[in-house]
This record gives C-alpha cells, structure tokens and sequence, in this order.
C-alpha cells in the first residue's frame, strides 16, 4: 500500500523571511508574499501520490466483449405497443443507450423519445421487487400456489375469472393466455388501450367484417387528409408512421443535393381541434371544433359519392366548400390517397373508411388483408368488464401491464374495488398496484425474453440486455405456472417459436439457424403475406350513417402529449423534462385554450382553472395556445401518476431553490377521470361543463422564450428587426425555380474580423437539417441527453432558463387565426469555423480543432461564460450546480466515454466527438479509411424520419457535403458571418396554388 | 496587540488550508512516475513476459478491441496454471524429496498461485471449495489517468507504438511500475513529433 506522505512543513514565525518583520504596515507586498507561501504549501501538499485505486478484472476467460468494447443486441422497444426494432448499445454488461435497427422495415431504424428513455426506467431503483400479498413480500411459489388455489376455487363455483391487458401481440404470450383460458373456462381475456383506437378496429368489423387496424404505407400516399390523427406524434405508431410519411415528401428534383430526391411531395391536410404535432408539419392546417370535424368527415364522403357517382348512401345533405375542396384534392389522387380519422368513435372512422373505399385506397395506401397488430384493444369488451365488476360479478381480477386505476374513467376506477381479488403484474408502482390484493412484478423490456407481431406475419423477438435486476416474471411465465407448466421464460418462447413458427417461416432451415438469424436481425417475416388478399367492403355497414355531431358546446379534449403518451412513462425525469414539442411546456400538464377564448374568459398563461365535466373536476394552470379551435380546452394526459412525487429532491439544493413537486405531490394532474364512455368507447373528446378561473397562479416551466434567437427591438438595425431564421418556400414554386424559391434576403456583404487562420485538417465535420423532413418530435434531445449524459436539472431550473438540453427544437408558428401552422427548428452548436465563443474565452477552454470542431475541454474551464453570452445561436449551456441523480442506480446508464460535468463548467454539443473517435479508432484498427456513413451522431441516429445527416465536408462526394451544396441549404443567421458548419436544408411546404409563405 | 494575533491568526488559516489539501485527495496529475506499488500476488512481469516471453497481447487481450488493454481475469491465469502450480524448481526438489522418503511426490502449490486459487474458489488440488465464491483479485492499478482523460490503446497499437514506449520494459520488471510521466505535456511530445496523431483536444478530452 502506497502511503499518502505528507510533506507539508508548518512555518515557523521566528525563522520564516517569508514573513515581514513589521506587521503594523501591512503592505500589498507582505500579503502577496504570505499568499505565495500559502499556494507554495499547498502545492506541496498536493505533491504526492494520488489515492490507491483498485483494479478489478471480471470473470469469464477472455471470450465474449471484452471490457469498455460496446457491443449492440437486436431488440424491441417496450415503450408502448409498438415494438419498434432496437440495438442496444451495451458496455461492460449493461446497456446503456437505445437506437433504433434500421434493419426493422417498419420503424426504419427510428425510435422515439420515450423509446430512447426506457434506458433510465431500466435502472429505477423503485420498481417493484417482489410478489407480495399487501404489505407482505412473498416467494414466487408461494404467490403460485395461492393464485392457483384461487382459480381453482373460481373454477369450481364457476365464477367469473378476468385477465385484464394492453395489447399483446407477442405470438408466445397469446399461446399462453389461450392455454390459460383453455384450462380455466370460466376466464376471460379482455385487452384494452389507454390510448384506444378501438373505433378503428370495430369499424373495420362493420365494413371489411375483420376486427383489425389497417396497416398504413404513407409513402405511396400522394395526399392525406386527416381528421384529428395526430399520426406523427402520438397516433398508434408514429414512429414507423413518420418514418413513412417523409419518405413520400422528397421534394428535391433528382441530382440536387442528396441526389435522392424525385421531386415528388405528398399534398397533407390536417384538420384538427388542437395544434399537435402532425398539424404543425400539415401543408394546410385547419382548426375545427369536434363537431365540425365529424361533420366535414361525412360531407366528404358526400362529395366523394358526387364525383364518383356512387348512389348517395349517406343521403342527402350539404357539402360546405371546405369538403368540396378536399374531396377534389382527393379524388384526383384516387388510389394514392389516404383519409385518416383519429376520434375513437365507430360512425366516423366507418365514414372514413368508406372514404378510402370510395378513393380505392384499400390494398394501395392501407391494407386491412395484412392488418396491423400494433392496437388490439377493444373498448366495448373493456365497457362490459366494467359492468360486470360493478355488479361485483368477477371473483378474480388479473391485471397485466396497464394500469386501469389511473387511466380509466372515473367509474370503472371504482369498479375495480368491487372484485374478489385483484392480483397485478406490473413493474413498478401504479395505482392499480395500490389497489391490489396480490402483486407479481414484472421484468422491463430490457431484461426478458418476449416476441411480437406488430404486423401481421412480421415476428420480433426482445432478448435480454443485461440480467434482470428484479425477481420479476413475464406474463408468458406467470399463465403458464398458473396452468402448471413450469418452464423458463426462454424455454416457452422457443418452445412456440419451434412448433408454430419455424415449420411456417424457416423454409427448412434448422430450428437454431432460424432462431439465431430472428435473433440477431431482430426479426423475422412470413413470406407468404406479402400478396395478401384485400377483404372487400360492406356497403350495408353504411345504414347506420352517424347522426350529425352538431357542435354541441364547448368540448374538453383530452389528448396524449409526444414525451409522455398515456403516463407509462411518468417516472422517467427524462420525458418529464422533455419540452413539449408544440406549447414548450416542461413538467407539468395544462389547460390549452384558444387566444379568444382566453380573452373571453379573461385568462393568462399560468392562471389556475377548475374544469368541470360531467360532475367531476381538476384544477390545472391555464395556458393560450394558438392555432386551437374556439371551442376546445385540451388537457393532457398521462399526468398526476403515483409516485411522480419522487421528483421532489430532484432540483438543486440553494437558497432560492424550489422543489419540482412539493412531497406527497404529484407532477401535474390526472385527467383521465374526466373520460368517458360513450356507445362502449372511450371518448377524448366530452362535454366540457364549466371552466372557472380560480385565484391563483402558477409558473408554467415553458422553454419557449428561453434561448430565442430574436433581436432586442432596441438593439436590431434598421430593417433586420425580423431574423430569417427557418427558411420556407411552396413546392410548386422551389419545383419551378429551386434557385429562386429560396433567394434569401438582402443582407451586406459580411465583414471579416477573423483571419483566415485554420489549417486544413484531414477532416472537417459537418452536419446537414432538413427542416422539410424534421417533424418536431423530439427524439433527438432525448437521444442527445442519453448519450451525452446531459443532467435533467428540474422545474425551478427550468423556469430560470437552466434546461441543460444540448439539442432544442424551436418552434416557429406561421399561418393566421384557423390556419394557424407551425415548423420546428432543432438547434444545437453550429460549431462556427469563426467562431465568436473561441475568440472570448480567457482560458482557451474553447478552441478550435483541425477538424472543425469547436472543443469545450472541460477540464481548463473556469465557468466565465463569456462563451455563452457571445453564442449567437445560445447552444451553450452552463452547469449552476452539479446535478448528482437521487437514485443512483441510474449512474448506470451514464456514457462511460462522456465526461460527467461539474459546477461552474460551461458545456455543449460536441458532434459526438466520442462517436467521431469511437468511429476512427476502429478504422485505426482494421487498418481502413472512415467510411461516409460510418459516423452517426446520437441525434441523427434517432431520427425517424432520418432529418440529419453527420460527415465529412473536405469529401465533395459524401451526403452532407453533397446536401449543403444543394439549393435548399442555408446557414443559420448567416449575415453574422461566422460560417457555421451546420447546413440547413429550407422547410418545402406543398401548397395549393402556389402561393408563398414564409415562416418565422 | 492586535498585529501578532492577526499574524498567528493567517498563519494558521494557512497551514489549515495546506493540511486540508495535504490530507484531501487532490493531488496534481502526472506525478506518479516510478509508482511501484505491493500486489496482493506477487505477478513477475520479467518472469512472464521477459523470460517465458508469452505475448503481451496473450493477457492484455483487449487491446485491439476497447480503449482500455484490461486485466487478464483469473480464470485466463487458469489455462496455464491449472497445470503450472509452483516452479520447475521446487517441483524437482519434492521429487527428489519424494524418492528419498519412498513416497510418491505431492503436488506442490507456491504461495501466490495458493492465493489465485483461493480467489477462485478453488483448493490446492482445484477441486471447488464448498462455500466460496469466486472473487476478484484486487490488484493495485498503477497507470492511472485523471478521470478527464480518454485514453484510447486503439489507435497506439494500430500506429505500431510499442508497449514498452509507454510502459517501460515491462519484460524486466518483477513488480509492475510506472515507467513514464503519463503527463499530458508527455503525452504531447509524441503527439507533435509523430505523423498522424492529433493534437487536438477532443482526442483525449471527451
């Protein structure tokens, strides 16, 4: 053991001539002196060795990853039903980043921002741990025996026994649940969605006579209109859906730029109560009231039977101008259309489907013959479970994977209370926990065994990332125990992958050729599927036409936010510190309401309102929000979830500093109660009765003013009031003249402070935006902060401008009153090559590198943030406090290449510089050059609608070279002159008639 | 007097500041050049890789890999040495023990490849202890870099930069010791002469 020596000497006054004689005359000398012996002792006390590390080898005899060698398994996201393809990044035996498998033909290598977060729900020290009966922690066998006895017990009085779930498409687990009910008879499996498309499916029963959800090809879609959808943000599956979508808007002409383009764009309209995501990326954009929606929804179909000359089925009635148009619009794209409807009612999503029917869009742009799997819940199944607890009919109530107590209406959360017993498998503590007679924790996404057939014949498989952490069981597990069957999770997933899927899908491969293969794509495909036969279409399902929705009052919109969906993910500080795409909101859910209604009501941002909806009320903060329909409050859900109070310690402790929830508290508010069913469906859309200002208010942590890049009017010349920041031009207009459409402004030829003094390195990184395919859904600041370890620093921080994201979206709104759009702005460092934050820094702790790069060497910094004050784009960010995770499980996750900031360090985007080393130390190795593409950014890697592009700029041949050189590329307020290497490629809108528009 | 207190007063102020630093763990990088600290087994580098001249890479196997060359876990020490338990040495002396007492000759276990068997769990004759569970050996690190420093063995060994230009000659070391400076100036040095290497500062500082 090495000693610490401790050479430190104490002076001694007598004989120290460092010491001036005469103290009374305390000169500037005398007390440079004395302080120049206090660093000259310290310094020797620092002069010796530092403290005795340990260094630990792990098991196993060198085969396998070796330590610090990241090494990536095919799997399948559990954030929501989904499954979108993932690789999980893993170091030294754990995983700790997700990306999406651009292997897996439907998410097309995306993921989405809670997708990317479910790497810090992995290592929530909270879930659940144990199966217990109450309070009382039990063995699996125990909880075993006592389930079967009960179900026994049930069996013999045959009374009720109901298996409550979300969707499950996973092949095993639909085998085990159908032994399940095989052996006990008197079981009922009942699936439903917190976030239902139930409609949709039971409308298909009515017109296709098959109880599915369509799968949607958006990419041979060349015009969409739909009605509420919100199918790029929060609609079924808006990853694959995104993914889709961009691909059908390619607007460069073939050769300009990417070289990929065909100048092809699909024509989207977006009519909606609420400004979500998709309308901000709509090319029009209409806000209507509920009832108007399902009235213009059956007009259009009226006006489609005109223009094919169909028999009115739907008889008689007006045609407005507004479905006149559409149908127009839609009739000359018959075929290559695509009307979605996302209200959960039956009546309408059947107009919309005759609308497809009338269009012949069945088979083309959407498939019910190779239906979707990705939502099976059904609402009116879910609506009888609920009657028949309320009349306390079931003696046995198994809830799976969802959390009925939370996201239920009110009534059927006081049902629940009325079974026999309640027994939960859920993985961490839900309010259906709490309601629980018995508890059987289940494992997270990354560390079990699963499958999944998100389309039909297309199988996932989830492999485990790291030994589980919990004595958790799957579902697949818990059934088959229950029906006597003891095998491992492994053993009954292969077991059924042997017996059903091999002999169907391996085409004589060996059992282990084929599942290995499955397991190392992450998928798998039947073959046979591919040319599935279009069931046709009921015309008798259109004699129960919808009995006109006239607006009926003010509604209350209840609607999932991108970052958080149905509250699944209300534990993850990520996903609550996510800024919402659209109001910029962090932390907390809110009351949107129209600038009129506002007026109206005398209302502000942050005033406290009391909503009231069929005798049940909460109370949240308001918040005005253009481009909403007058008669629409919007409230989000997935709020106010048990156990949220654990963020109360997670701001930094000072003065001033304020909790982000007070304990015992709850971040937001539920909404669900306020759901209703309406004809067995759950409605989003109900009543709203009341809405009453209350006295106080509340901060709302918005990020939006935060970082702006506007001038101070005082301080702006003459005419540049108004920055250029997101460049737009129509597609009709940039198809006719690409040079022309996007002539940017006159600006003076910039001056040149700076010489031209940068060697020219090896390589030059550069980064390229489509902001005609970014989408504004944030998966990217949840990639960015994953990787980068970037520290989520809590609502009091927020609300002082201290969010700590690399990577914001800005949101710039465009269009008037209901028209009102909007376009989303990813911003990070531009990594200027004359760069003002470099030329500021007394400590040279921002420098330029040969490659391009502006370098924040963290270590020289001394946390003047002369930096940020002079960043024109406000990339930088500075670290007040150390932000130190409360649970500390989740230091787990943290990139073992990035370094963890301290206080008083400024810090920002880097490129991924650890990824453009990671990238050249392995071509170092195999000896070759780097590859164009072999370097993607976390952000770029995210993207689901592949928006950026990484790389090298000296090469003219790679795709950010060839993109920034195309005629849509700009740089960010170029006028300033500092040549940035980040490239923006300008936001293409198809517009009718050609008119111009600029955002911004 | 006000004056002797005042100086008595900052004295010690000082001399509480430069105790604090002393006895705190901040030391100054780049000063752990001739570190040669005890192991908990006394591992002959000169034994092994000087005079048995196995690889480095044989131990160090990681290091085309990862950015870090690792330490060899114990079951790899295991596929020489469960054959290997002591030297030719003292396995000649216990047979000529052996036929001097008319006995067959035992296995002869070194006291330190003794205590790589008990980390394993394992008894002299290694069959496994009941009870034990493999542990770790914990060795003492000796290169050590501030937590700030992304060293990467990768690209050295792609570059051809041998073991010893940084390591020292290992081949003639009994117990491991800190050859270089491992300083950053030291560092650069190399950096600056040789064609190729960057010297920028994301290379090392991520």
């Amino acid at each position: 053991m090495e000693t610490n020596a401790q050479s430190t000497r104490a002076p001694r006054r007598d004989r120290d001539p460092l010491l001036p004689g005469e103290w009374s005359d305390p000169s500037r000398r005398a007390f440079l002196r004395l302080a120049g012996f206090g660093l000259a002792g310290t310094l020797l006390g620092g002069c010796s060795r530092g403290p005795v590390q340990q260094a630990l080898a792990g098991e196993g005899s060198g085969a396998g990853p070796v330590p610090g060698e990241a090494y990536w398994l095919a799997t399948t996201c559990h954030g929501c039903p989904s499954a979108c393809g993932v690789l999980a990044k893993c170091r030294d035996g754990r995983p700790i980043k997700l990306e999406g498998n651009p292997a897996q033909p439907l998410s097309r290598g995306g993921l989405c921002a809670v997708g990317q977060g479910q790497v810090l729900s992995l290592y929530d020290a909270q879930r659940l741990t144990d199966p217990r009966r109450g309070d009382q922690a039990l063995a699996w066998e125990a909880l075993d025996r006592e389930v079967r006895g009960r179900l026994e017990a049930a069996r013999t009085r045959g009374t009720a026994v109901r298996l409550l779930t979300g969707t499950v498409h996973g092949p095993s687990t639909r085998a085990a649940i159908a032994r399940f009910l095989g052996t006990y008879r008197n079981a009922r499996h009942v699936a439903y969605d917190a976030l239902s498309v139930s409609a949709l499916l039971d409308a298909h029963r009515r017109t296709h006579g098959v109880r599915a959800l369509p799968s949607y090809r958006l990419e041979r879609a060349q015009v969409v209109v739909s009605f509420d959808a919100d199918f790029l943000g929060t609609w079924v599956s808006p990853v694959s859906l995104s993914a889709g979508y961009s691909a059908g808007r390619r607007p460069d002409p073939p050769g300009a730029g990417d070289g990929g383009g065909d100048a092809r764009m699909s024509h989207h309209v977006q009519l909606e109560s609420r400004l979500s995501l998709t309308g901000c990326a709509a090319d029009r954009r209409v806000a209507l009231d509920p009832g108007a929606l399902a009235s213009t929804l059956v007009e259009l179909c009226r006006a489609l039977e005109e223009l094919q000359g169909a028999p009115p089925r739907l008889g008689e009635g007006e045609v407005g101008e507004l479905a006149r148009g559409l149908a127009a619009r839609l009739w000359q794209a018959r075929g290559e259309s695509l009307v979605l409807a996302g209200i959960n009612d039956v009546d309408l999503q059947v107009q919309a489907a005759y609308a497809n029917q009338l269009l012949g869009n069945y088979g083309h742009t959407l498939s019910i013959g190779r239906p979707s799997l990705e939502r099976c819940g059904n609402d009116p199944a879910l609506f009888g479970l609920g009657q028949e607890l309320g009349a306390g009919r079931v003696d046995l109530l198994i809830v799976s994977g969802v959390n009925p107590a939370y996201d239920l209406p009110a009534d059927f959360v006081a049902a629940i209370e009325r079974a026999g017993t309640v027994l939960v498998h859920a993985g961490e503590e839900t309010e259906t926990v709490e309601r629980a007679h018995l508890v059987a924790p289940a494992p997270h996404g990354l560390e079990c065994w699963d499958d999944g057939e998100p389309e039909t014949g297309r199988f996932v498989l989830t492999q485990p990332t790291i030994p589980s952490l919990r004595r958790a069981r799957t579902l697949r597990r818990l059934l088959s125990a229950w029906t006597g069957d003891g095998r491992s999770d492994l053993e009954l997933l292969r077991a059924h992958w042997r017996e059903v899927l091999h002999p169907r899908l391996a085409g004589g491969e060996p059992f282990q050729a084929f599942f290995d293969r499955a397991l190392h794509d992450g998928q798998v495909e039947d073959p046979a599927l591919e040319g599935a036969a279009e069931p046709s279409f009921r015309f008798q399902a259109l004699r129960h036409p919808g009995a006109p929705r006239e607006a009926a009052g003010p509604t209350l919109v209840l609607y999932p936010k991108v970052g958080l969906l149905d509250g699944g993910s209300a534990h993850n500080p990520l996903l609550q510190e996510l800024p919402d795409p659209v109001t910029k909101v962090t932390w907390d859910n809110y009351a949107c309401l129209s600038e009129a209604r506002a007026r109206e009501l005398e209302l502000e941002s942050g005033d406290l309102v009391r909503i009231e909806s069929a005798g049940r009320a909460i109370e949240v903060p308001a918040l005005v929000q253009r481009g909403q329909a007058d008669g629409v409050v919007a409230v989000a859900l997935g709020y106010g979830r048990r156990g949220t109070d654990r963020f109360a310690g997670l701001a930094p402790r000072w003065l001033e500093g304020e909790p982000t929830v007070r304990a015992g508290e709850t971040v937001g508010v539920n909404a669900a109660p306020l759901l209703a069913f309406t004809g067995g469906h759950l409605r989003y859309e109900v009543p709203l009765e009341r809405i009453q200002k209350l006295g106080p208010r509340v901060e709302l942590a918005l990020t939006q003013e935060h970082q702006s890049l506007e001038l101070p009017p005082d301080l702006a010349p003459a005419g540049g009031e108004r920055r250029e920041v997101l460049r737009s031009a129509s597609f009709s207009h940039y198809r006719a003249d690409p040079e022309g459409a996007l002539e940017a402004g006159h600006h003076p030829p910039p001056a040149e402070l700076w010489r031209e003094d940068h060697e020219p390195g090896r390589h030059r990184w550069g980064m390229c935006v489509d902001l005609s395919r970014c989408t504004g859904c944030s998966a990217c600041v949840i990639g960015c902060q994953v990787e980068n370890n970037v520290p989520v620093v809590g609502r009091d921080e927020v609300c002082r401008h201290r969010e700590m994201h690399w990577l914001r979206v800005d949101r710039y709104f465009s269009g008037e009153r209901k028209e009102v759009g909007a376009a989303h702005q990813p911003l990070f460092c531009q990594q200027c090559d004359h760069a003002p934050c470099e030329a500021v820094c007394p400590v040279l702790a921002t420098v330029h590198s040969s490659e391009g790069l502006n370098q924040q060497v963290y270590n020289r910094c001394v946390g003047t943030r002369y930096c940020a004050n002079t960043c024109p784009y406000k990339a930088r960010r500075f670290n007040w406090f150390d932000y130190p995770r409360e649970d500390t499980l989740q230091n787990h996750s943290l990139n073992p290449d990035v370094t963890v900031r301290s206080r008083g360090v400024m810090e920002k985007c880097t490129f991924c510089a650890q990824r453009i080393q990671e990238a050249k130390s392995r071509a170092a190795v195999r000896g070759e050059e780097l590859a164009d593409g072999a370097i993607l950014t976390a952000c770029q890697q995210s993207c689901p609608t592949q928006a950026i592009v990484f790389g090298d700029l000296t090469d003219p041949e790679s795709r950010v070279s060839r993109l920034s050189a195309g005629p849509r590329s700009y740089h960010l307020l170029a006028e300033l002159n500092v040549q940035p290497s980040v490239a923006y490629l300008a936001r293409i809108r198809n517009l009718e008639g050609g008119e111009q528009t600029r955002d911004g | 007097m006000p004056q002797p207190l005042a100086i008595f007063g900052l004295t010690t102020l000082l001399l509480g500041v430069c105790v604090v630093f002393a006895t705190a763990d901040l030391r100054l990088p780049g000063n752990d050049q001739g570190y040669e600290p005890d192991q908990p087994i006394a591992f002959s580098h000169r034994l092994h890789s000087g005079e048995l001249e196995i690889d480095c890479e044989y131990c160090h196997y990681g290091v085309r890999k990862s950015r870090h060359a690792g330490i060899p876990p114990a079951n790899l020490c295991m596929n020489c040495h469960r054959l290997v338990s002591s030297s030719f040495d003292a396995v000649l002396e216990e047979e000529a023990r052996a036929l001097a007492e008319e006995r067959d000759p035992q296995r002869v276990v070194s006291p330190e490849l003794a205590i790589l068997y008990a980390a394993l769990g394992l008894d002299s004759e290694l069959a496994p202890l009941p009870g034990a569970v493999p542990r770790p050996i914990e060795w003492v690190r000796v290169h050590s870099l501030p937590d700030f420093v992304y060293f990467d063995h990768r690209p050295h060994v792609a570059a051809d930069v041998t073991c010893e230009s940084c390591h020292g000659l290992v081949q003639g070391m009994e117990r491991m010791r800190q050859a270089e400076a491992l300083s950053m100036g030291w560092c650069l040095e190399c950096h600056r002469e040789s064609d190729g290497a960057s010297t920028d500062c994301v290379t090392c500082h991520l």
